[in-house]
């Protein structure tokens, strides 16, 4: 399985090399950090909602009443310091099990309380993989440390990423068969869910989508839309052919979230934010963009570079050589 | 050299059990709740391992949706998640009022109460139930609803 195809390469043509999982790594733990500050007044809220709203689901579901208020808030004011250093790399062989931990702690207890959310689901996941997988801090690290020679085994964790997450999306089109069944692609359930959804926020006096609003009295424009919806969740299985399929399906998802925000103000911020589909990309092309930006001279010309660079003014730093 | 050639080989077959533990481990766990979402007739909801149940089901086209609002005089606000459940998440009072509706007077009113000491102005607190036809609301925002009906009503803490 996975380990087969490490030592061939990554089940595609070439090794992947250590920039790619450690791209994906910054990437992920980058949102992390965004999203615990971001809910972190919300979170700390949350510590004083009454027991009888207590609802546990998850690694929480066992639990007779919510956690103490000073647990809470200790989780919530660590994780995104757990989430910058495994963002950084810094001794993650702690601190990357210990971001998992917290996270999924963290984010179930958001989930616990008469809703599940689906928006943090994918990011839990994808924390959970690189948290177990050797090399992922082995290249990128902040403080510069050299690269592990010989620890290879860097597309597992990338490729598992991805299947991840053409699961998830695989499972949401199942469960919309075997609710509807292909009755589904007729789009008049999409078309009552719309409304419905939208009109709930209204009377519970929250954000609402107009524009979803008006559409729903379109009776025309669901039908493609259901469609649209089933090929990208049933069809995500595309998206490991690689190349053109690849891409094709991870613009299809991400306009699929950018529809769901416009018809139902409804936000998957790890969806939106192009992380949750980072897995599929190539990205070691990143930090090389990067540098050959850094090396490149551009219009602000060092004093050595002067002399190949005449047309373009004096130099802007240091005092002039020679 | 012999002895460092196999430790590499060890120590990449120690790589090669660990990925393939954990990436079996990881595929099943998402896996499972879509066969799950077959093979059962309620297959529930959990996280982060989830069905999706999301948008999987038809709710009709005429519905009725409990809420709480505020009346003053004439007027109907209809309130916050955050005055309603103290909560920013919609869903999370929408379930908060499904509940307290679910329960009977008795916790329908408790609710009431629990809201009226967020709500800072004058006026009355009612959970209430609204029926709607969402199509006729997609044309009409501020369509009426069908009827309203009051379980629980107390007055506000200004």
């Amino acid at each position: 399985m996975a380990g087969r195809a490490q030592k061939r390469g990554s089940g595609q043509r070439s090794p992947v090399p250590a920039e790619r999982v450690a791209v994906l790594r910054i990437l992920v733990g980058a949102y992390v950090v965004a999203w615990s500050l971001a809910r972190l007044p919300e979170h700390l809220t949350s510590a004083g909602q009454p027991d009888h709203r207590w609802q546990p689901v998850g690694v929480w579901a066992l639990s007779d009443g919510p956690p103490a208020r000073a647990a809470v808030v200790a989780l919530a004011v660590a994780t995104p310091v757990l989430g910058l250093l495994f963002a950084a790399g810094r001794w993650f062989r702690v601190a990357g099990p210990a971001c998992a931990v917290a996270l999924l702690a963290l984010a179930t207890l958001d989930s616990s309380w008469g809703q599940v959310f689906h928006t943090e689901n994918l990011v839990v996941l994808h924390v959970g993989i690189l948290a177990l997988a050797p090399g992922v801090a082995d290249a990128l690290v902040l403080g510069g440390r050299r690269q592990r020679e010989g620890s290879g085994g860097y597309g597992w964790p990338v490729r598992l990423c991805a299947v991840v997450v053409v699961l998830a999306y695989v499972v949401s089109g199942v469960a919309k068969l075997r609710g509807e069944g292909l009755g589904w692609a007729s789009g008049d359930a999409l078309r009552n869910l719309v409304a419905y959804d939208n009109l709930r926020k209204q009377l519970l006096g929250d954000t609402y989508s107009p524009l979803g609003r008006r559409l729903s009295s379109q009776g025309w424009a669901f039908p493609p839309m259901a469609v649209a919806t089933l090929a990208v969740e049933l069809g995500a299985g595309v998206a490991l052919l690689g190349g053109r399929w690849r891409t094709g399906w991870v613009a299809a998802a991400y306009l699929f979230h950018v529809g769901v925000l416009l018809l139902m103000a409804i936000v998957f911020p790890y969806q939106l934010s192009g992380v949750a589909f980072a897995s599929f990309l190539p990205l070691e092309r990143l930090p090389e963009r990067l540098r050959r930006r850094a090396r490149s001279p551009g219009p602000l010309v060092h004093p050595d570079r002067r002399a190949s660079h005449s047309d373009q003014g004096p130099a802007v730093s240091g005092p002039p050589t020679g | 050299m012999g002895v460092a050639s196999t430790i590499a080989t060890v120590s990449v077959r120690i790589v090669s059990v660990r990925a393939t533990i954990v990436s079996a481990g990881f595929v099943a766990a998402v896996a499972l709740p879509g066969l799950r979402t077959l093979l059962q007739d309620e297959p529930g909801d959990g996280f982060p391992l989830s069905t999706y149940p999301m948008f999987d089901e038809d709710p009709g086209r005429v519905l009725e949706l409990p809420t709480v609002v505020l009346e003053t005089g004439e007027r109907v606000e209809h309130l916050s998640p955050r005055l309603i459940a103290g909560t920013d998440q919609v869903i999370q009072a929408w379930e908060a009022v499904k509940a307290a509706v679910a329960g009977g007077p008795a916790t329908a009113g408790a609710l009431c109460i629990e809201v009226a000491d967020r709500v800072h102005r004058p006026g009355e607190v009612a959970v209430v139930i609204e029926r709607h036809d969402v199509r006729d609301w997609s044309h009409h925002r501020d369509a009426t609803p069908l009827d309203r009906r009051t379980i629980a009503h107390c007055p506000a803490q200004p």
